[in-house]
């Protein structure tokens, strides 16, 4: 939810129980205040019936409109007023009058009871007038408020969702972080001084990083030649025995891991250091000559391999990049395919997708892509193909997508 | 053959310079930047094998030396900076392959055979050994005159096995050669195993010796005199 709507939601949530009691509090007082003035008109009323009377007058002026005057001989002294409905025969409904009865004294001297009757239909019309009329304000003052929350969200907050555009854009491989502008807001311009540091401080560090990681990969290789030198020689002695041949086998295979990681690391940090300038690439043979180069395993566990090319697809890649990133699709889908599975490769002008069968691969898929994580602990691999392609991929604007479905591993590589 | 060998690091320079001399190279060392200059300057080689980082100045400067005064000279960059910029750069100077430290020494073997093989005989020479005959240009294998129809792998297993006779083959060496460093195979013991029973069934059927031997817990040779 938007900053925007979140506020404007507690607004409404404030506004709407304020309305309702705003309206209810104005239409108790002005009823009030109404019944008080209608009341003050009955007692008038009522002194001009006393007055007539007393000039022997037998019938009575009317001061207001739809007053009615009733009087009767007897009653008491007490005046009340009371709230009661009559039929109306002409308009055919039931209105609201107001009674008022008041004593008063008739020519010959006996005590009467003056009844003043008046209708409330136009009090009644006024009063709901007056309440609609305070309904409208307040919806307009809310509506109001939420016009001035969207414009000042527009304005006051533009450095904002300016300095929000460019954090999004971001980018760690960059070689010169982005500065923020100072802003007319002080909060605004202290928020991007900070980011301005803490993301040059990234780049920085993460190139220190890189670099250190290529640096030291680097220097790994001139003694792992050496090493590999040395055993070379070994292994020309005559006299190896078995035990001897054990030892050495290991440090083969250590030798061959550690070189193979350093290389990996290396290209790594270089696909992340580099500029690798995109080429037109024709996947389908790239695609093919890892077939080749594989043909014997594919053989060896029975895997049915196809390619098949609707039409050549355009994705754009450095032709070394295209090599090791279609090299590390081809050859992780033959290792992780289930024996007499299925290695599928279908090109499409916009996409490629390298699919096999295999087991769950029973981790997050996000982690797959991860240097290092495998999901085979014993296997030798360093886990690093998968990454690589991803890594490859992300740098050079596709779309990686890696999916798993009734035994199916799917990985999709589209334009960004 | 007469070999120049430019490399500052002193064991590894004494590795490749025994194990070339082994394989009847002669070998000429040079450890920096100048001495290597001289040498290039004054002998013929019939190859270089050229380190990119030296002390007192950069292999790449030789390789631009060697190839003008001596292109016949073939050269092999062999460099811990496998950057793709080194490699482009060495083989646009003139250097004949490039080989990323670390390397194996018999790889390194069969790439100075093969280079010298280019260089020299330009090709289309065919290696022959015994009832063994191969032409690597052209893929053909042929045993007592009859050709043997081998897989791209096998092909290159028996070219590798060849280019390194009476030496003893790493199973890591040949994986790797064969199959790429990218090759990560948990276990290729078994793997490589069946490969070279496929490969030495189809020579042995047309009649060949079989000459390669198992050498227990390390990998394979190629017994010349077996």
């Amino acid at each position: 939810m938007k900053l925007l709507q979140r506020t404007s939601l507690y607004q409404l949530v404030l506004a709407v129980p304020l309305m309702i009691a705003g309206t209810a509090i104005g239409y108790v007082l002005i009823t009030s205040v109404v019944t008080s003035e209608v009341d003050e008109q009955l007692a008038h009323q009522a002194e001009v019936v006393m007055q007539e009377m007393r000039n022997g007058q037998r019938t009575f002026s009317s001061t207001a409109p739809d007053m009615s005057i009733a009087v009767r001989p007897g009653g008491d002294a007490a005046i009340t007023y009371s709230d009661t409905t009559m039929y109306n025969a002409a308009e055919e409904e039931i209105l609201p009058w107001r009674i008022g009865r008041f004593s008063g004294t008739l020519p010959d001297g006996s005590p009467c009871t003056i009844t003043i009757g008046r209708s409330l239909v136009e009090t009644e019309e006024m009063v709901m007038g007056i309440a609609l009329s305070m309904v409208a304000l307040l919806t307009l003052i809310v509506l109001g408020n939420w016009l001035l929350n969207r414009w000042l969200s527009r304005t006051l907050w533009r450095p904002f969702h300016g300095t929000l555009n460019e954090l999004q854009r971001f980018d760690m491989n960059g070689s010169t972080p982005p500065v923020l502008p100072d802003t007319r807001v002080e909060e605004f311009t202290a928020m991007n001084r900070v980011l301005n540091t803490m993301m040059a401080k990234l780049q920085a560090d993460f190139t220190a990083q890189k670099r250190f990681t290529e640096q030291a990969a680097h220097e790994l290789q001139t003694p792992l030649a050496v090493m590999q030198g040395k055993l070379d020689q070994l292994i020309q002695s005559p006299n190896i025995g078995e035990q001897e041949a054990g030892i050495i086998d290991g440090l083969f295979r250590a030798r061959e891991r550690m070189g193979r990681n350093v290389n990996n690391m290396l290209l790594l940090a270089r696909i992340g250091n580099q500029q690798f300038a995109p080429a037109t690439i024709d996947w389908q043979s790239l695609f093919e000559e890892q077939h080749t180069l594989l043909e014997d395993t594919i053989q060896q566990q029975g895997l049915r391999f196809s390619i098949q090319q609707d039409q050549p697809c355009t994705l754009r890649l450095h032709p070394l990049l295209a090599d090791v990133l279609v090299a590390n699709l081809v050859r992780n889908a033959v290792q992780h395919s289930s024996a007499q599975g299925n290695v599928n490769v279908k090109i499409n002008a916009a996409s490629f997708v390298v699919s096999n069968t295999g087991k769950d691969p029973g981790m997050s898929t996000t982690l797959l892509f991860d240097r290092f994580v495998k999901a085979d602990p014993s296997s030798a691999s360093a886990g690093l193909g998968l990454s690589m392609v991803k890594e490859i991929a992300e740098r050079n604007g596709l779309h990686m997508a890696y999916g798993y479905a009734d035994g199916i591993h799917t990985v999709v590589l589209s334009g960004g | 053959m007469k070999l120049l060998l430019i490399e500052d690091e002193p064991e590894l320079r004494r590795s490749i310079r025994t194990y070339l001399q082994d394989e009847g190279f002669v070998v000429d060392t040079a450890n920096d930047f100048p001495a290597a200059s001289e040498k290039a300057h004054v002998y013929t080689y019939d190859a270089a094998l050229v380190d990119i980082t030296l002390p007192k100045g950069s292999g790449l400067d030789i390789v631009r030396d060697l190839r003008r005064h001596n292109p016949a000279t073939g050269i092999i960059i062999i460099s811990a900076k496998s950057s793709l910029d080194d490699k482009i750069l060495g083989l646009d100077l003139g250097a004949d392959d490039y080989l990323p430290k670390p390397f194996h020494l018999p790889e390194l073997v069969a790439r100075l055979r093969a280079l010298i093989r280019r260089k020299q005989f330009a090709g289309k020479q065919a290696i022959v050994l015994d009832e063994l005959r191969i032409v690597p240009e052209d893929n053909v294998v042929e045993v007592n005159g009859q050709r043997v129809d081998l897989t791209v792998m096998q092909f290159n297993l028996l070219l590798f096995l060849v280019a390194n006779k009476g030496r003893v083959l790493s199973r890591t060496s040949i994986v790797e050669h064969v199959w790429g460093d990218m090759a990560e195979r948990a276990d290729h013991d078994q793997f490589l195993y069946s490969h070279m029973k496929n490969l030495r069934k189809k020579l042995v059927e047309k009649g060949w010796k079989d000459r390669i031997r198992t050498v227990y817990g390390l990998g394979y040779q190629l017994d010349p005199n077996a």
